[in-house]
């Protein structure tokens, strides 16, 4: 009987302050006791702690339900870099597969297949010489990934530039013209993609420099050139990044005039001085000169006194005023602007200038 | 008026002024209480200073396919910790919104329900520290998977007690996604479990006479900001004159946890034990002190503070055994005895995993409180403030029940007088003294609560009532000026037939 209740004491009696049993895992402590659902089948060891358990378990994934696919770079240079596919074997219950689960890759139409570690299974590969888009994915027996997108794109340090010679020499001046350079392919002979920037350099006889940028459409790149203010001689390079092209001729023709400058002049008695109108300053590209186009005058009068004066065109147009009298007249005017140098007499005052003129240059 | 009429008129006016003052002091402790307010909640769940990884890398083992760089090592160790801190936050509040700022897919699931289902179930898990090693990582910096040992404490609690506790090595796998806000745990799980080993130093049995240690014008939160090693110098001789081979002290959490700036506390707490080897004095540290909660998503701070002192300790030789904590079972009003109990055993496997060669015990504050986790002490120590009358039987009630031994680790009485020797005096403290010091003379250790009286007792720690403030400023042997009080000469007579006493 001593004994008997001894045993039932043993029993009833919590041997310590810990006296439930939980079951212990990844994520925290539930009690063993209780229903654990989808939570018992988290893969992984669990063991009983509290008062009574001291048993271990190890649950196993079950098969691939879920492949996550990831595939990065996004974009590979053709023949040249690496890309890394991914995929993570998940099954039903959220556990990453088993070691060793056969994952086929499917890339560059070249399946390979690696086994998976903790769950995951990676392929590098080496970027097809082809550009464009390609599509990749991973499978396992009886699942696949959903579809990834990359793209391989031309290696543009293997791209050599090649600039076109102008139909059109010299170049006609106030006009618009396009430089084009050849058909741009790397070394696998893949077309360079539309919208990739090059510069033109053009460098001029004055060692100014104009700088045009270029995109690539079709295969080729091109801009749009306006020939003002920079005639003469000059040559012309297409850079691609570090890759520069062979130099091109560039000839600018210099502007000219359509007709000689007419001249007005009015005698401004009151104060003993004769207004001059000079213009229109027409070119032969069909239009005035712009409006602020400099232009420097200089006047010899009959008693021989100089003067000289500086201007601006406006609307093609060129007024100046000069402390001449009728005693003044006849007298010789000079006119410098980019349309070159003439020379005129005025006789008389209020008269359009004769065509007794002479163009300097 | 007669002399017996004056006495009771004096005696019923003091007994009301000391009422008055009484009152007083309670209306200005309440008038001081502080609320703090906080405009975010993850402010108030999380320590915004816990953002360190307390992940220590080791190689990989294999090629990976990207360079697994020091910055790399930094940022994912911090998204772990993180992620971690967070879960063990969610656990213990019921709060799993801020579960989705560091765990995604697979491992927000399970993350959030397995902290729902701990806040139903009163049960926690608190991943301490964690020792990785990269696995796999993407070419592209996307995915990162890493395998290795996470220290780990889970727990339950019932009925405020603890029912179940375990402190293992978690083998796990930890995948990492690295998201469009920072990388998140996508996926975590355990491979394997390794226990921690069972190490217990036995404490030596040689008897220890003590005393509790801050210098006279700096206790309290001060000591080390305005640590002085002339005054500990001359106070340690102070200590050897009064016949004590051993003296305890205290190390601040705020003052020892790396995050701070600890470089310049560490080299004082250096100076201090080579002091007191060099006066022939053992240590006793008391961790932890001044810890303002036991909240488990903080409780990877405390291991880093561990980190920070045990090895300093460990390795000074002056240590007779560390005191985990001071006087822990106060706590458990605010915090709960489970909590605490918890905190306690977490900290001592951990303490012991890290400096193995230590003793170790809790500071219980009364001999009630010490019959608790004895099993997880080397010692079992308190302290005896109770009615003198019961002191001897006390300390017999605890030396009986365990074969452990059972050290005093404050006694103490204050000689603060306000008028006419009320409510004590000097005397009357060495009196209260010697008596103490007889009734606990079977103890294997004793410490005197404390050295110095102090000028400003720290009212952070003690309050801010003028009766408690002014008993606190005069539990000293040596007076303000430093003379010593009629006590210095008891404890020093007493402690001399203390040890060599035989039993």
């Amino acid at each position: 009987m001593r004994t008997f209740l001894a045993a039932l004491a043993l029993a009833l009696l919590p041997s310590s302050g810990l006296a439930d049993d939980f079951v212990a895992d990844a994520f925290g402590l539930y009690p063993a006791g209780n229903p654990a659902g989808e939570r018992a089948l988290w893969s992984g060891q669990t063991e009983l702690v509290g008062g009574n358990g001291n048993g271990s378990q190890s649950i196993a994934p079950q098969e691939p339900e879920t492949i996550l696919f990831f595939l990065g770079p996004k974009s590979l240079v053709a023949g040249k870099d690496t890309g890394h596919a991914v995929a993570i074997a998940i099954d039903r219950n959220g556990n990453l597969a088993e070691d060793n689960t056969a994952m086929r890759f499917v890339l560059n139409a070249e399946p390979s297949t690696t086994l998976t570690q903790h769950g995951i299974a990676g392929h590098q590969f080496l970027a097809s010489t082809r550009t464009g888009l390609f599509f990749a994915g991973a499978a396992t027996p009886g699942r696949q990934s959903g579809r990834a997108e990359f793209t391989v794109v031309t290696d543009l340090t293997s791209v050599m530039p090649s600039l076109k010679q102008p139909d059109e020499t010299p170049l006609l001046p106030e006009r618009f013209h396009d430089l084009v350079t050849a058909n741009l392919t790397d070394d696998f002979g893949n077309t360079v993609e539309d919208g990739i920037g090059l510069q033109i350099l053009i460098t001029h006889q004055d060692t100014g420099t104009t700088v045009l940028p270029a995109i690539v459409r079709d295969g080729h790149a091109s801009a749009r050139l306006l020939t003002r203010d920079i005639e003469g001689p000059g040559t012309a390079i297409a850079y691609l990044g570090a890759s520069a092209s062979a130099s091109v001729p560039l000839d600018i023709a210099k502007l000219q005039p359509a007709a000689p400058v007419n001249l007005v002049a009015e005698l401004l008695p009151e104060i003993g001085s004769t207004r001059v109108t000079f213009g229109p300053f027409l070119t032969d590209a069909g239009f005035m000169l712009s409006d602020g186009a400099q232009v420097s005058i200089s006047l010899s009068t009959a008693q021989s006194s100089q003067f000289s004066a500086f201007g601006w065109v406006r609307d093609g147009l060129l007024d100046a005023t000069f402390p001449v009298d009728e005693t003044g007249y006849p007298f010789t005017v000079t006119i410098r602007s980019s349309l070159g140098e003439s020379r005129h007499t005025i006789v008389a005052p209020n008269s359009i200038t004769e065509p007794d003129f002479e163009v300097i240059e | 008026m007669s002399p017996a009429i004056r006495v009771i008129f004096g005696t019923v006016f003091l007994g009301l002024a000391g009422f008055l003052v009484i009152m007083a002091a309670q209306a200005y402790e309440v008038a001081s209480e502080r609320t703090v307010t906080y405009k975010y909640l993850s402010d108030a769940l999380i320590d915004p200073l816990a953002t360190r990884s307390n992940v220590a890398w080791i190689p990989a083992e294999r090629t990976l396919a990207r360079e697994f760089t020091p910055g790399d090592q930094n940022k994912l160790g911090i998204a772990i910790s993180e992620a971690w801190q967070a879960h063990a936050t969610a656990m213990h509040t019921g709060e799993t919104f801020l579960l989705s700022d560091h765990f995604s897919g697979i491992a927000l699931a399970r993350a959030q329900q397995s902290a729902a289902q701990a806040k139903t179930d009163n049960t926690q898990m608190v991943v301490l520290e964690q020792t990785s090693s990269p696995f796999f990582y993407h070419m592209d910096g996307s995915i990162f998977q890493s395998e290795g040992d996470n220290l780990t404490a889970r727990f339950a609690i019932g009925d405020n007690d603890l029912t179940a506790f375990d402190i293992s090595r978690d083998h796990v796998v930890t995948t990492l996604m690295n998201e469009t806000t920072g990388w998140r745990v996508f996926s975590h799980e355990r491979k394997g479990r390794k226990v921690l080993p069972a190490r217990k130093v036995m404490a030596s049995n040689a008897r220890l006479a003590g005393i509790n240690y801050y210098p006279a014008d700096f206790p309290w939160r001060d000591f080390w900001p305005k640590f002085d090693h002339r005054i500990v110098e001359k106070d340690f001789g102070m200590i050897k004159w009064l016949g004590a081979n051993s003296v305890r002290f205290f190390l601040p959490v705020d003052d020892f946890t790396p995050g701070s700036d600890t470089t310049q506390r560490i080299n004082e707490l250096n100076t201090f034990l080579d002091l007191a080897k060099r006066a022939g004095l053992k240590v006793v540290p008391t961790l932890f002190d001044l810890k303002p909660d036991y909240s488990p998503g903080k409780w990877v701070r405390d291991v880093d503070y561990l980190d920070s002192v045990l090895p300093i300790l460990a390795q000074s030789g002056v240590v007779a055994f560390i005191d985990i904590k001071n006087e822990p079972d106060l706590d458990t009003a605010n915090h709960g005895k489970a909590l605490v109990h918890a905190w306690l055993k977490t900290m001592l496997a951990v303490a012991r995993d890290k400096a193995p060669d230590l003793a170790y015990t809790i500071g219980w504050s009364s001999a009630d409180a010490a019959q608790s986790l004895v099993d997880e002490v080397d010692l079992v120590t308190y302290h005896d403030y109770a009615p003198l009358e019961q002191a001897a039987q006390r300390l017999a009630d605890l030396a009986g029940s365990t074969s452990k031994p059972v050290m005093v680790t404050e006694i103490g009485t204050s000689s603060w007088s306000v008028a006419a020797g009320l409510p004590s005096s000097e005397s009357k403290q060495a009196g209260a003294l010697s008596a103490r010091l007889d009734a606990l003379s079977r103890a294997d250790g004793l410490f005197i609560w404390t050295l110095h009286d102090f000028a400003a007792p720290d009212r952070t720690v003690v309050g801010s009532s003028p009766l408690v403030l002014g008993l606190q400023s005069a539990f000293g042997l040596y007076d303000r000026i430093g003379s010593a009080k009629p006590s210095a000469q008891i404890v020093r007579q007493n402690f001399a037939d203390f040890l060599t006493q035989v039993d």
